[in-house]
C-alpha cells in the first residue's frame, strides 16, 4: 500500500465519488451483453414450469382460450417474421441447443380445428419459435413453423419446431398451448435436425 | 392516466424527469404485461447501464457485476406480471438488482475483492478530470486513479446498507425519497445512513482529501 500525499490534494470526496459516475464499460460491451441476455431470457422462457415459460404464458393464459397439444401438433402456419434474433452456431454432428425467438405474427391460415375458435384469421398476437439451426432469415421472412416433422406449404422454410402461437379473439387475445411447457415436447425440439 | 400510476408518480418522483421516465416506462411494461416481449428489450436498452453501474458500484467487481445484471433483468421480466404501477418501474428494477447484489455481497462475505478497475481512458479524457487534475495542480492522472482506488477500498469497508446508501444518492443521483422506496426503509433512515456514510469515508480517506 503507498503511503499517503505529503500534501493534501484539493479534491473532495464528492468529487471523487462524482467521478466514479463516468466509470462504465466501453460501448462494445454492450453488444455482448445483450447477445448473453437475449440467450438468458429466452432460455428462461424455455424453462418449463414455474420459472420458465409456464410462469410467462400462464399468467397471459388466464385471459386466454388454451388449446391442447395436440391441436396445435396438427397445425401448419403462415407467419410472418419481424424479430431479430441470434442465431446458435452449428457444430457439425451436433444438435444444438434450444434457440427461442419472439415475434409478432399474422396468422394466415390455420387449417385446423384451432382456427374455429378464432373470430379473425389476420390477428397479431405473441408466436414464440423455438429451433436449433435455422439458416439466418432476413426479415420480414414468411416462415412455416409447424410442430411435427415436416411442412408441406410450398415456399416456406422448415421450422423445427412451432412451440406457441396466438389467435386474435374480438377484444382480447388468446394463446395456444404452450408446448414448451411439456417436457415432452421440449425433447422432441431439441431432438430435431434439419 | 390510471390511478395506479398517479399514485406511483406522487410516491416516487422527487426529480421532475422522472416523472416523464416513469410515464413512458409504465407504458412499456403494460406492453410487456400484454404479451410484447419486444417492449421489454426497450426497458434492457434504457436501464442496462444505470443497472451496471449500481451493481459495480456495490461489488466492485466487474465479472459479478455482468452475472448479476443479467440476472436483476431476468428476474424482473419473470416478475413483471406482479408489476402494479404502485411504484415506477425504475425503483422496483432497482430495488432487485441491489437486492441480488446484497445476497452476492452476503454469500461472498469473505471474499475480498481486489479487481477494482482502473478509469477508462475515455474517463481520463473527460472535463471531470481535467478539472480535478488541475485543481490538485498535478498533471499526473495516476494520482487520481490512486484516489479512486482508495475511494473503491474505502466503499467496501462501509456496511452493505451504508454503501448502497451512498451508490444510489452520490452516483446514482436518487433522491431521498427514492432510495427509501428502493431500499424498503423510511427516508430519515436514508439520509441517517447517508450522513453515517460520508462521515465513514471522509474519515477512511482524510489523508487524501482536502
Amino acid at each position: 500500500m503507498s503511503e499517503p500525499p505529503t500534501h493534501k490534494p484539493k479534491v473532495t470526496l464528492e468529487d471523487l465519488l462524482r467521478l466514479k459516475r463516468h466509470e462504465r464499460p466501453p460501448t462494445e460491451y454492450w453488444a455482448r451483453f445483450d447477445r448473453e441476455l437475449n440467450e438468458r431470457v429466452w432460455r428462461a422462457l424455455a424453462e418449463p414450469g414455474e420459472s420458465g415459460t409456464g410462469m410467462f404464458f400462464g399468467w397471459l393464459g388466464r385471459r386466454t382460450r388454451w388449446l391442447s397439444l395436440g391441436a396445435v401438433s396438427a397445425l401448419a402456419l403462415a407467419i410472418t417474421w419481424f424479430g431479430n434474433m441470434q442465431m446458435p452456431t452449428i457444430v457439425a454432428g451436433k444438435v444444438q441447443p434450444v434457440q427461442v425467438a419472439s415475434a409478432l405474427v399474422t396468422v394466415k391460415a390455420l387449417p385446423s380445428p384451432v382456427i374455429n375458435n378464432s373470430d379473425n384469421d389476420n390477428a397479431q398476437a405473441l408466436a414464440v419459435i423455438a429451433e436449433n439451426n435455422l439458416p439466418a432469415i432476413s426479415q420480414p421472412t414468411q416462415v412455416a413453423a409447424q410442430v411435427l416433422d415436416s411442412s408441406n406449404l410450398a415456399g416456406f422454410h422448415k421450422v423445427p419446431a412451432m412451440l406457441a402461437f396466438a389467435t386474435g379473439g374480438g377484444a382480447g387475445v388468446s394463446y395456444a398451448s404452450d408446448a414448451l411447457a411439456n417436457p415432452a415436447f421440449s425433447a422432441r425440439i431439441r431432438g430435431s435436425a434439419y | 392516466m390510471s390511478q395506479l400510476f398517479a399514485n406511483a408518480k406522487s410516491l416516487t418522483t422527487t426529480h421532475p424527469e422522472h416523472a416523464v421516465e416513469a410515464e413512458v416506462d409504465w407504458a412499456l411494461v403494460q406492453r410487456v404485461q400484454a404479451g410484447d416481449v419486444k417492449a421489454f428489450d426497450q426497458l434492457i436498452t434504457k436501464y442496462r447501464e444505470r443497472l451496471y453501474a449500481i451493481i459495480y458500484n456495490l461489488t466492485s467487481n466487474r465479472e459479478d457485476t455482468s452475472d448479476l445484471t443479467q440476472e436483476a433483468f431476468i428476474k424482473a421480466f419473470r416478475s413483471i406480471r406482479h408489476f402494479k404501477g404502485e411504484s415506477s418501474f425504475f425503483t422496483w428494477l432497482y430495488r432487485i438488482a441491489v437486492n441480488a447484489s446484497l445476497s452476492q455481497l452476503k454469500r461472498n462475505r469473505l471474499r475480498r475483492f481486489f479487481s477494482f478497475d482502473n478509469l477508462d481512458e475515455e474517463v481520463s479524457k473527460g472535463e471531470l478530470f481535467e478539472a480535478l487534475t488541475d485543481r490538485m495542480q498535478t498533471d499526473k492522472p495516476s494520482l487520481i486513479k490512486e484516489l479512486q482506488e482508495k475511494l473503491n477500498e474505502a466503499l467496501q469497508r462501509l456496511s452493505l446498507n451504508h454503501r448502497t446508501v451512498v451508490v444510489l444518492f452520490e452516483i446514482e443521483g436518487l433522491s431521498h425519497q427514492e432510495i427509501a422506496q428502493v431500499m424498503e426503509c423510511s427516508e430519515g433512515t436514508v439520509r441517517s445512513r447517508l450522513h453515517y456514510a460520508k462521515q465513514q469515508l471522509q474519515s477512511y480517506l482524510q489523508d487524501y482529501l482536502s
